[in-house]
């Protein structure tokens, strides 16, 4: 009886298992992945401490810097205030920079108001499911204070390349200022922790304090993305 | 209701993936070695690894896979495949620690491939550590669902046990096993992972 009963509910879990991994197949992912790597820590000195580590965990408990400014975004809701997440690291140990003439994240984020900063690399196709939500962003915002800095974090050789990069920052579409990170050492300084993640987004403000931090690609998130800055946009 | 289907289907749907295959083939090749106990094994294991990559993003969990911890980690794991090889049972303890220890290093050493759910378990599981670990589970069950297969496959269908239960499969099992042990040790595990997507994406 007991032999007959555990043989059944085999039966049951083997079907179900066989039977959703079929249907997950057929239906595919409504998302592709994106990668995380383990975090390797920088074995060079490290770059100036910031008041606060930018951490989604810190979404929790920081205090908003202001409260909620007249906006753009047509909703009727109070909205709620935008944290301040802490302050944002610099860019450093470039290996250079694509389509910009600046040299380096101070300069950019001297001659606008808000810098969205995004770790990619372009073999990773969630960061590719990204671009057209940026896309949109540097569209509306570019030419409002608004400017996107995609840093460059390759995973593997073939994403280190820089002839690779420019071919496929050509055909993705991406138009906006790339940093080459090559050697992933902005990668890991920002995302702390044994584990980073592509792709991470970061919205800075004026005053280089991080008022937005996502992992991942999810659409609803990038949509908010577009609301944080819109709203921040209209702050300042 | 659509949160917990959504969640176990994005885990499900990335179990090809390279990324994936590094938490994956290890947890296989365990399940394979551990003959007399195999449902404990691959249940332990999706446990394991579930709490481990939940702790690294909630912050319990600060090592970082590199250094001696890694080289450490290959002779921690090569320990796993010799104790589910010896665990006489399912009650043993060597099948419940092998699974456990075995899931969690393949949790700390898991890349893991992002979609929007486990984004948001990623994003929240700092702040909302319950919820999140839950949801981790289930994930990680989807991204496990192999092992558990072959685990029950035995009791469904005797056969299937009858052919599992052959010494080569035992050994194909161990010989993925001490791969993974080495690769660890002497640092090429990346490389490994690397190959593995790229063989994965076409490259």
């Amino acid at each position: 009886m007991k032999s007959s009963l555990s043989r059944s509910v085999a039966v049951g879990v083997l079907t179900v298992g066989i039977a959703l991994i079929v249907w997950t197949a057929v239906s595919g992912p409504d998302d592709d992945p994106v990668v995380a790597e383990a975090a390797s820590t920088p074995t060079a000195a490290p770059q100036p401490a910031p008041s606060e580590t930018p951490s989604t965990s810190a979404a929790a408990t920081a205090e908003p810097s202001a409260t909620a400014a007249p906006t753009t975004t047509t909703t009727t809701e109070a909205l709620e205030p935008i944290p301040v997440l802490g302050t944002a690291f610099t860019l450093s140990r470039l290996d250079g920079w694509l389509n910009t003439e600046a040299t380096s994240l101070e300069e950019i984020r001297a001659n606008n108001e808000i810098t969205v900063v995004q770790f990619w690399t372009f073999g990773c196709r969630n960061c590719k499911n990204t671009l057209d939500a940026l896309g949109e962003l540097y569209a509306d915002f570019g030419d409002h204070g608004v400017e996107i800095v995609g840093v460059h974090a390759p995973e593997f050789a073939y994403e280190a390349d820089v002839d690779n990069i420019i071919d496929a920052a050509a055909k993705l579409g991406v138009t906006w200022p790339i940093a080459l990170d090559t050697q992933k050492y902005n990668f890991h300084v920002w995302q702390e922790g044994p584990t980073g993640y592509w792709p991470r987004v970061y919205v800075i403000d004026s005053d280089n304090q991080i008022r937005f931090d996502r992992r991942g690609d999810s659409p609803r998130k990038y949509r908010e993305l577009y609301q944080i800055v819109d709203r921040l946009l209209a702050e300042t | 209701m659509s949160t917990l289907v959504d969640t176990l289907t994005e885990g499900i749907s990335v179990i090809t993936w390279a990324c994936t295959l590094t938490a994956l083939v290890p947890g296989l090749a365990l399940v394979l070695v551990a003959r007399k106990a195999r449902l404990t094994v691959a249940l332990y294991y999706i446990a394991g690894a579930a709490f481990m990559a939940w702790a690294q993003a909630a912050g319990h969990w600060w090592v970082s896979a590199q250094g001696a911890a890694v080289v450490i980690a290959g002779f921690v794991a090569a320990a796993t495949y010799v104790a589910a090889w010896r665990a006489p049972g399912h009650s043993s303890p060597l099948a419940t620690g092998a699974g456990l220890v075995g899931g969690a290093l393949a949790g700390w050493l898991w890349r893991p491939c992002v979609g929007e759910h486990l984004g948001d378990i990623l994003n929240n599981a700092a702040t909302d550590g319950p919820r999140t670990l839950a949801l981790m589970g289930l994930y990680m069950a989807g991204v496990l669902l192999p092992l558990l297969l072959i685990a029950v496959a035995p009791y469904a269908v005797p056969a299937v046990g009858r052919l599992l239960d052959r010494l080569p499969f035992a050994i194909a099992g161990a010989s993925v096993g001490a791969a993974y042990a080495v690769a660890l040790a002497i640092g090429q595990y990346d490389d490994l992972i690397g190959e593995l997507y790229r063989i994965s994406a076409g490259y």
